[in-house]
């Protein structure tokens, strides 16, 4: 197990005003095993959690690209939570 | 990618309209296309007075290299383009986005022009919370970056 940081963006910020949150992690873990993990995580953090949806409709990316949903976290200690894109 | 002939930018607060169009000029290129995106001050019924934009950077630069790369693909490796995106908050009339395209012939500019900010739109990682004049706000919807059973993951929770 290892000690994984997430950056959350945009409508996941209201679950952790921070926007950041810690949780362990294995590398064997896909990005669906990972947002199930921080889910997780908000829900202990939050009792009235409901953005389930909009965690599980976000991409989880690092810093230059969006994991495919098949590959593994591996030894990444940085990953971040994209809900979907609106920009322009 | 030649840093000449591509500007990608994210900067703090408003888009300079200036900056993307005094990058253009091009002594071979006859057309020049430029898209800006405001802030307005209606959306869906209501009332907005600023929009707040937060954006992975790191990520959103790769994205729109990737887009302009594809677009110079498409129409001609010639192709000059600058792409600036704002982000915190932004007042009604301020500039989100600004594309300058910059092409030999008018045809290829406002094309490439179009395909830039609509695949921004929806592959680009930037999300914005509209503020509305009765003092609420609300994260706006957008297009999933990522494919995968939803159903599935629900039901393993």
């Amino acid at each position: 197990m290892k000690t994984t940081q997430i950056t959350l963006f945009g409508k996941l910020r209201k679950w952790a005003p921070q926007g950041l949150i810690e949780v362990a992690t294995q590398s064997e873990m896909n990005p669906q095993l990972l947002r199930e993990v921080v889910a997780r995580e908000l829900s202990k953090r939050n009792p009235d959690f409901m953005g389930l949806s909009e965690l599980l409709s976000s991409a989880v990316a690092n810093e230059s690209r969006v994991l495919r949903e098949d590959e593994l976290i591996g030894d990444s200690k940085e990953f971040f939570l994209l809900p979907p894109v609106c920009g322009g | 990618m030649d840093s000449k002939r591509t500007i990608i930018k994210i900067v703090k607060g408003a888009v300079q309209a200036e900056e993307v169009v005094d990058t253009l000029t091009h002594p071979a290129h006859g057309g020049q296309a430029c898209f800006f995106g405001a802030v307005r001050n209606l959306n869906h019924g209501r009332d907005v007075l600023a929009v707040s934009y937060e954006c992975h950077t790191s990520l959103a630069m790769t994205v729109l290299e990737e887009i302009v790369n594809e677009a110079r693909i498409k129409w001609g490796d010639e192709l000059v383009a600058v792409v600036i995106h704002g982000t915190e908050k932004l007042n009604v009339g301020e500039i989100s986005v600004g594309i300058g395209v910059s092409t030999p012939h008018r045809d290829e500019a406002f094309e490439a022009c179009r395909y830039i900010i609509e695949q921004l739109k929806v592959r680009a990682p930037i999300w914005k919370q509209e503020h509305y004049i009765d003092g609420d706000s609300e994260w706006l919807k957008g297009h999933e970056l990522c494919r995968h059973s939803k159903h599935t993951t629900e039901k393993s929770l």
